[in-house]
C-alpha cells in the first residue's frame, strides 16, 4: 500500500458504484471522475493497521475483519465484488461467476476464539477431531494421573483396613504434602517429566513442522494469546495430574478420616503452601517446556532437551554437591530451585544449604528466560511450513 | 547377496505377451493389499526395453507397482522378479536400476554434486569415479552449472533432474521413474522429457509413470494403463485406441460458421451426429475416428469455411479410461 | 568439468562412450550365452542370462564393503555437521566438562584445614610446650611451671602435634600386620620415661601379638577389609588435609568418570544423535536415496552407526584426555603428573566407547522398531537407564539393574578403579574407621566390582561382554526388522 491515507472501505463504495455502473448500461456516458470517491478523512492511525488490528485503534477487540485471511494488504482487495452475479444465460441454465469479497460481519469475542484454541488441545485428549495425541502419551498421562494417586490410595488402604502405621505413613503432613509435589522419586525423576516432555514434545513445534501455523496466523488470532492458549492448555494437563491430585489427597485425607473443622484450621495453611507450591511447578515446568518446543522443529528434540535440563541438572549438581560440597550448584537444577521454594514455603526441613531466596530467584530468572525465549520466537515464527 | 537361482522366475504362456528372454521387470500375478485396501489387483507383466509409460489415476497403483519392483515393499501374492531376482530379498539386482521416487523430499543441505557422489559410491565406486560420473550425469540433465549449488536452493524442475541424475549414475539397464513430469513448469517439463528420450534411445528400458497423457505421448507410444489396481490396458497407445474405434469419439472444430460445416459432414457414412456447444464450436460425433480425420480436410475444404482448431476432446486418459471400463463392463 | 552443453543437445557423447563402455560387458555376456546355455529349455536360459548379468554384483556386494561404509559414515557426519542440535547437544557436553573441573581445580586449590585428633597441640599450661611434647618429656600438661628445660628441648610449634602419626598402609593385602607408631606414644621411643603412666599400659590391644600395630582383618585375594583394629594410640593423628585430598581426587576419578561420562555424556548424546539415524530418514522419505543401492539394509544400519560412532567416539575421547590433564596436573601426586590415574582414565574411555555404542545402537533401533512411537520408547528407555543409574550407584548387586546399560558402564568403571588403586577398600574402610567416613564422597562413588565379586579383571570382562552383546542383541533385532519394514 503506497498511501498512508488509503481506507479500504472506499474500495468497496467505488466497485459498488461500479458495478451499479455496469448494470445500468454499458454505454453511459458518465465520466470516470464521477464515480471516483471523494478523498477520505485522513484517520489517526494507518488505517490499514486500524483495519486490521481494531476498530479502536492498535488492540484486538474482536471487531477486526477477516483481512488477515485473504491477504497482507497489497493489492489484493481489489479482487472485491459481489457475490453470486448472474453472468451468462445459457439455455437452459444458469452460470454464476464466482466472485468473492471479505466477510464483514462480527467476529465472536476474543475470548471465545481463544476458547477454541484451548478446547482443541485438551479435548484431544479424550476425542478425535481436536489435536491428536498419540496413544502412547494418552497412555502415560492416565498412568501417572493414578500413580500418582498412589499416596491417596494407600491412605485409605491403611484406613479401611485399620493398618495404623500405613495410615500414619501415607496420611497428611507436611512432608507427605511436599512429596506429593516435589518428591523426586519418583514423581520428579519420572513421572511428571515425562509426561511433560511428551505433552510439550510437538505443541508449538509440530504445528510449525505441519504448517498448521498457518492456519492459525492467517486467522484473526494474535499470536500472543496463541501462545497463551498452548500454556494454559500445557498448563492445564499438567494441573490435573498435579494440582488436581494434590486437591484430592487431601480432600481423600480429611473425608477417609472423617476430620472436623479445627483439623481443616490446622492443615489448610500447608495445603495452601503445598497448592502454591504445585502451581510453581506446573508453570515452570510448562514455560521450560514450551520455550524448548518453540526453538525447534521436530517433537523429539523439545522432549529430549527437557528430560535432559529437569534431569541432566540435577545429576550435574548431584555430581559436583557431592564431589565439592558445593550446594549452591543446585542453582542450575529447574527442579532442585522448586523443591527449595517448596520446602520453605510448606515448612519442611531444607536439604540445601543456601538459602532459599536464591532459588527463588533463580526460579523466576528460568522462568523469564523461558517466557521471553517463547514469545520471541512465537512472534517470529514464519507462516511457511518448515 | 548371491542371486538366488531358484528365484528365477517361471516363463508362463498368459495371453499377455510372450516372455522375452530374462525380463528385466517381470511381475505374475502380483497382488499387493495395504490393510483394507488394495493396492494392485493380480497384475502380471514383463518389460524389457525400450521407453514404457504407466498410466493411471492417482491411487491406480502406479507408484506401488515401482515399489514392488525396486524392493521397497513385499508383494502380497504372486512374485515380483527384477532380472530374474526377487527384489523384496536381495538387493543386487539394484545395481542395474536407477529409481526415481516420487518422494520431492532431497538433501537441501548439500550440493546436487555431493548427492550424487555420496549416492554413486553406494555402488562400490571410488570417490573419484564416483565424482567423475556424477559429474557426468549432472550434465546430462543439463545441471552442470549448479553442481555446487545447494540443493534447497534449487528449483523444482532442477530438484526433480538431480533425482533423474542420481538414479542415472550406476549406468542403470533398467530406469524407473515416478511421476518425473509432477510440478514442472513447461521448461522443466520438456527437459525432463528430452532426458527420458534419450535415456530410451540409448537403449535402455525405461518405466516412466504419469496421470497424464498428453505426456506420456510425447515420451512414448508403448503404455500400461492401471486401473483401481487392475492392469487395464498394455501395448502400443494408438493400437489399443484403434481397439476402442467402435467406441463413439468426437472431434471438436471450432470455426465461424459451424451450422454449415455441420450439414457438410454430415453425408459422411461414420459420423452419426453434430452438435453445437457453442456459436462457434461445431462437435462431430463418429463411431470410426481415422476414417473421419482422413476425410476432414477434403470436406472442410469443399464447405469453405474457415477452420481454426481441431480438437480430440477425447484424447484424455479419462476418456480413455472410460471407454476402457465401459469395454470391460 | 565437463564442457557445457548446448540446452537442446542433452545427449552429450561422453554419456554414449560410457555407454559404449558399458556394452561390451553385455555383449561379451551375450556372446558366451550359447555356451552356458547348455540343453536346457526357457528356463535355463533365463538362469544363465541372470547369472551373466549379475556376475558384477557379487564383485560389487562383497569387495566394495569399505567404499560404502566411508560413504554412507561420511555421508552422517555430514550431516550431523548441518544440524544446529548436534552443535548444542556437544557445546553442552564441553560446557559440563569445563564446569566440573573449574569446580575441582577450585577444590584443589583450596586444600582442608588439619585437625587434631588427639588434642596434644593444644598448650594447656601456657607454658609454650605442647602438650605430646611434655608427655615426651614427662612433664605435667597442666602445670605451666613443670616443663622441659628450654635450653636443651626447645619448645615444638603446635603444628608439628597436629598431623604427627599419618595413616600407614603398606598396600600389601595379605599383611595383615599394618600401621606404625611415628611418634612413639604407643612404644614409647623417644620417650624420656618409658615406662609414663602417659603410655598405654596394654600396647597390643588387639590381640594380634604385634604391639603398637594396626590390624586389619581382610580377605587376602579380594583386599576386601573386614575391619579395622588399632592399637592405642597407633596412627591416631593422620593428615586429613593429605587423606581428604586424595580421597576427594579418587571421588573426582570415580564420581566424573561414571555420572559424568558414562551416564550424562553416554545417554544424552546417543538420543540426540543417534535416535534419528534410521527412523528420521524413514519419516522424511529419504530412505529411497540410500536403499535403492546395492546395499543390504543392515548394512545401511551399521554404516549410519559407524558415522555415529565416529563423531562421539573422538569427541568422548577428547574429553576424557582433557580432564585426565587438567586433573593429572592438579591433582596431589608426587611428581608432575599423577600417573597413577591413567588406567582409571583408560577404564573411563572404554566404558563410554562401549555405552556410547549400546545405547547407540538400543536408541536408533527404536526407531526402526516403530517408527511413530520409537521416540517414546527411548525417551522412556532414557528414563529407566536414568533410574538404573541411580540405583546402580548406590547398590550395584540390585539385580534389575543387570537390564541396564548404564550398570555396566559403572561396572566397568569401578573395576578400573580397583586395578588402578588396589587400597580403594582400605581407604574407604580407614576413613570409617578414623571417623571420616561422613565427610568424603567416596562412599557414594565407589563400589566394588559386583558381576564376579573379587574379582575386578573378571567383572570387566563380563561387563564388556554384556555390553558388547547388547549392542549386537539390538542390532539384531533391528536389522531383521529394518529388513522386512516396507517403505511408503
Amino acid at each position: 500500500m503506497g498511501d498512508d491515507d488509503f481506507d479500504i472501505d472506499d474500495l468497496f463504495d467505488e466497485f459498488d458504484s461500479a458495478v451499479q455502473e455496469n448494470k445500468e448500461s454499458t454505454s453511459s456516458d458518465t465520466p470516470a471522475d464521477d464515480v471516483t470517491p471523494t478523498p477520505p478523512p485522513a484517520p489517526d492511525a494507518p488505517a490499514t493497521e486500524a483495519e486490521y488490528m481494531g476498530q479502536a485503534g492498535l488492540q484486538v477487540t474482536g471487531q477486526a475483519r477477516l483481512e488477515a485471511a485473504f491477504g497482507s494488504g497489497d493489492g489484493d482487495e481489489v479482487a472485491i465484488a459481489q457475490v453470486a452475479q448472474v453472468a451468462q444465460s445459457e439455455s437452459g441454465g444458469t452460470i454464476f461467476h464466482q466472485i468473492y469479497r471479505p466477510w464483514r460481519g462480527e467476529l465472536n469475542p476474543r475470548w471465545m476464539r481463544n476458547w477454541a484454541i484451548l478446547r482443541h488441545h485438551i479435548y484431544g485428549l479424550f476425542s478425535k477431531g481436536h489435536r491428536p495425541y498419540p496413544l502412547m502419551t494418552k497412555l502415560v498421562i492416565f498412568g501417572v494421573f493414578i500413580s500418582s494417586l498412589a499416596d491417596l490410595g494407600f491412605m485409605a488402604l491403611g484406613s479401611l483396613t485399620g493398618a495404623e502405621e500405613i495410615e500414619r505413613m501415607f496420611g497428611i503432613s507436611r512432608g507427605n504434602l511436599y512429596g506429593h509435589v516435589l518428591a523426586f522419586w519418583f514423581r520428579n525423576a519420572c513421572y511428571y517429566p515425562i509426561v511433560t516432555a511428551l505433552i510439550i514434545g510437538g505443541i508449538i513445534s509440530e504445528d510449525r513442522q505441519h504448517g498448521t501455523s498457518a492456519l492459525y496466523f492467517s486467522r484473526p488470532i494474535n499470536r500472543r494469546d496463541y501462545a497463551m492458549m498452548k500454556f494454559l492448555s500445557v498448563g492445564i494437563i499438567l494441573g490435573v495430574i498435579i494440582i488436581f491430585s494434590l486437591c484430592l489427597y487431601y480432600l481423600g485425607g480429611i473425608l477417609v478420616n472423617g476430620e472436623g473443622w479445627a483439623y481443616l484450621i490446622d492443615t489448610f495453611g500447608m495445603f495452601l503452601a503445598a497448592l502454591a507450591a504445585a502451581f510453581l511447578l506446573v508453570f515452570t515446568y510448562t514455560s521450560i517446556g514450551l520455550a524448548l518446543s518453540s526453538v525447534s522443529q521436530g517433537k523429539f528434540f523439545p522432549a529430549v532437551a527437557f528430560l535432559g535440563i529437569i534431569l541432566g541438572t540435577k545429576l550435574v549438581a548431584f555430581l559436583i554437591s557431592t564431589l565439592f560440597d558445593r550446594s549452591a550448584i543446585y542453582l542450575i537444577s529447574p527442579y532442585d530451585n522448586l523443591a527449595h521454594v517448596g520446602q520453605w514455603m510448606i515448612g519442611v526441613n531444607h536439604t540445601y544449604d543456601h538459602p532459599a531466596v536464591w532459588s527463588l530467584v533463580m526460579l523466576l530468572v528460568m522462568n523469564a528466560i523461558s517466557i521471553y525465549v517463547l514469545s520471541a520466537r512465537v512472534s517470529s515464527l514464519e507462516v511457511t511450513r518448515e | 547377496m548371491i542371486p538366488d537361482m531358484s528365484q528365477v522366475g517361471k516363463p508362463t504362456d498368459d495371453a499377455w505377451a510372450p516372455v522375452p528372454e530374462a525380463p528385466h521387470v517381470m511381475l505374475e500375478g502380483v497382488t499387493k493389499v495395504y490393510g483394507q485396501v488394495i493396492g494392485l489387483n493380480d497384475v502380471s507383466l514383463a518389460v524389457k526395453g525400450g521407453v514404457t509409460g504407466i498410466l493411471g489415476m492417482n491411487g491406480a497403483g502406479k507408484s506401488t507397482l515401482f515399489k514392488l519392483i525396486v524392493g521397497r515393499l513385499k508383494a502380497s501374492q504372486g512374485t515380483v522378479r527384477l532380472f530374474g531376482t526377487d527384489p523384496w530379498k536381495n538387493p543386487a539386482p539394484y545395481a542395474r536400476v536407477g529409481y526415481v521416487s516420487e518422494s520431492e523430499q532431497l538433501y537441501d543441505w548439500m550440493t546436487g554434486l555431493d548427492f550424487v557422489t555420496t549416492l554413486a559410491r553406494l555402488f562400490g565406486y571410488t570417490r573419484d569415479e564416483a565424482k567423475e560420473r556424477a559429474l557426468h550425469v549432472l550434465d546430462f540433465v543439463g545441471l552442470a552449472d549448479v553442481v555446487n549449488k545447494q540443493i534447497g536452493k534449487y528449483s523444482k524442475g532442477m530438484r526433480q533432474r538431480v533425482k533423474i541424475a542420481h538414479a542415472l549414475v550406476n549406468d542403470p539397464d533398467l530406469i524407473i521413474l515416478d511421476e518425473p513430469l509432477a510440478g514442472c513448469d513447461p521448461l522443466a517439463r520438456t527437459t525432463v522429457m528430452n532426458v527420458v528420450r534419450e535415456l530410451g534411445a540409448m537403449g535402455k528400458t525405461v518405466l516412466v509413470s504419469s496421470h497424464i497423457l498428453n505426456e506420456i505421448e510425447r515420451i512414448t507410444e508403448q503404455i500400461i494403463i492401471l486401473h483401481n489396481g487392475r492392469l487395464l490396458a498394455l501395448g502400443n497407445l494408438h493400437a489399443i485406441r484403434e481397439l476402442l474405434d467402435q467406441h463413439p469419439h468426437r472431434i471438436l472444430l471450432r470455426t465461424d460458421n459451424p451450422r454449415k460445416l455441420g450439414t457438410a459432414f454430415l453425408p459422411h457414412s461414420d459420423v452419426y451426429g453434430v452438435r453445437f456447444p457453442k456459436p462457434d464450436e461445431l462437435v462431430i460425433e463418429t463411431n470410426n475416428l481415422s476414417s473421419v480425420h482422413k476425410a476432414l480436410p477434403e470436406i472442410c475444404i469443399a464447405s469453405g469455411v474457415r477452420v481454426t482448431a481441431i480438437e480430440n476432446p477425447d484424447d484424455n486418459l479419462e476418456s480413455l479410461l472410460g471407454y476402457l471400463m465401459e469395454g470391460r463392463s | 568439468m565437463i564442457p557445457e552443453q548446448p540446452p537442446d543437445t542433452p545427449m552429450p557423447d561422453a554419456l554414449e562412450m560410457q555407454l559404449a563402455d558399458a556394452r561390451p560387458r553385455f555383449e561379451e555376456a551375450a556372446a558366451q550365452e550359447p555356451a552356458a546355455q547348455a540343453p536346457t529349455g526357457r528356463i535355463g536360459q533365463m538362469q544363465a542370462q541372470a547369472a551373466q548379468a549379475l556376475r558384477p554384483l557379487t564383485n560389487t556386494v562383497w569387495s566394495k564393503l569399505d567404499r560404502k561404509a566411508t560413504a554412507i559414515a561420511e555421508f552422517t557426519l555430514r550431516q550431523y555437521r548441518t544440524k544446529s542440535s548436534t552443535w548444542v547437544v556437544l557445546g553442552i557436553g564441553l560446557m559440563f566438562v569445563t564446569m566440573v573441573m573449574l569446580f575441582y581445580a577450585e577444590a584443589m586449590a583450596t586444600g582442608f584445614d588439619s585437625y587434631d585428633n588427639d588434642g596434644d597441640s593444644e598448650d594447656w599450661d601456657g607454658d609454650g610446650y605442647p602438650t605430646g611434647q611434655e608427655r615426651r618429656y614427662g612433664t605435667s600438661p597442666w602445670n605451666a611451671d613443670d616443663h622441659p628445660d628450654p635450653e636443651t628441648v626447645p619448645p615444638d610449634p603446635a603444628s608439628v602435634w597436629i598431623n604427627e602419626d599419618p595413616l600407614d598402609f603398606d598396600g600389601d593385602f595379605r599383611n595383615s600386620n599394618q600401621g606404625f607408631d611415628d611418634d612413639g606414644d604407643c612404644t614409647g621411643e623417644g620417650w624420656s620415661d618409658p615406662n609414663s603412666p602417659e603410655l598405654p599400659s596394654r600396647n597390643d590391644r588387639n590381640g594380634d601379638g604385634h604391639p603398637c600395630n594396626v590390624y586389619y582383618r581382610m580377605n587376602s585375594t579380594t583386599g576386601m577389609v573386614y575391619s579395622v583394629n588399632g592399637d592405642p594410640n597407633v596412627d591416631e593423628d593422620p593428615d586429613e588435609s593429605v587423606f581428604l585430598k586424595e580421597a576427594l581426587h579418587r571421588s573426582f576419578l570415580l564420581g566424573f568418570g561414571k555420572v559424568g561420562f558414562t551416564f550424562l555424556l553416554g545417554v544424552f548424546l546417543p538420543l540426540f544423535l543417534a535416535t534419528g539415524l534410521v527412523r528420521d530418514e524413514m519419516e522424511r522419505g529419504t530412505m529411497h536415496y540410500l536403499l535403492g543401492k546395492p546395499i543390504a539394509r543392515a548394512e545401511v544400519l551399521t554404516y549410519r552407526l559407524l558415522g555415529y560412532v565416529t563423531l562421539t567416539w573422538p569427541y568422548v575421547t577428547g574429553l576424557v584426555i582433557i580432564t585426565a590433564i587438567v586433573s593429572g596436573l592438579l591433582a596431589p601426586s608426587d611428581g608432575f603428573y599423577r600417573w597413577q590415574d591413567l588406567p582409571l582414565w583408560l577404564g573411563v574411555l572404554v566404558a563410554s566407547w562401549m555405552v556410547l555404542l549400546a545405547y547407540g545402537a538400543v536408541f536408533s533401533v527404536c526407531g526402526i522398531i516403530s517408527p511413530k512411537y520409537g521416540v517414546f520408547i527411548a525417551i522412556g528407555l532414557g528414563v529407566w537407564e536414568f533410574l538404573m543409574a541411580m540405583v546402580s550407584l548406590a547398590d550395584p548387586t540390585f539385580p534389575l539393574t543387570y537390564l541396564s546399560i548404564s550398570h555396566w558402564g559403572i561396572e566397568i568403571i569401578n573395576c578400573a578403579a580397583l586395578l588402578a588403586y588396589p587400597d580403594f577398600i582400605w581407604m574407604i574402610q580407614v576413613a570409617e574407621f578414623h571417623g571420616f567416613g561422613a565427610d568424603i564422597a567416596l562412599q557414594v562413588f565407589w563400589s566394588p566390582p559386583s558381576a564376579v565379586p573379587g574379582s575386578a579383571l573378571a567383572s570387566m570382562v563380563v561387563a564388556l561382554f554384556v555390553l558388547t552383546l547388547y549392542t549386537v542383541f539390538a542390532l539384531f533385532i533391528g536389522q531383521a526388522m529394518f529388513k522386512r519394514r516396507e517403505l511408503d
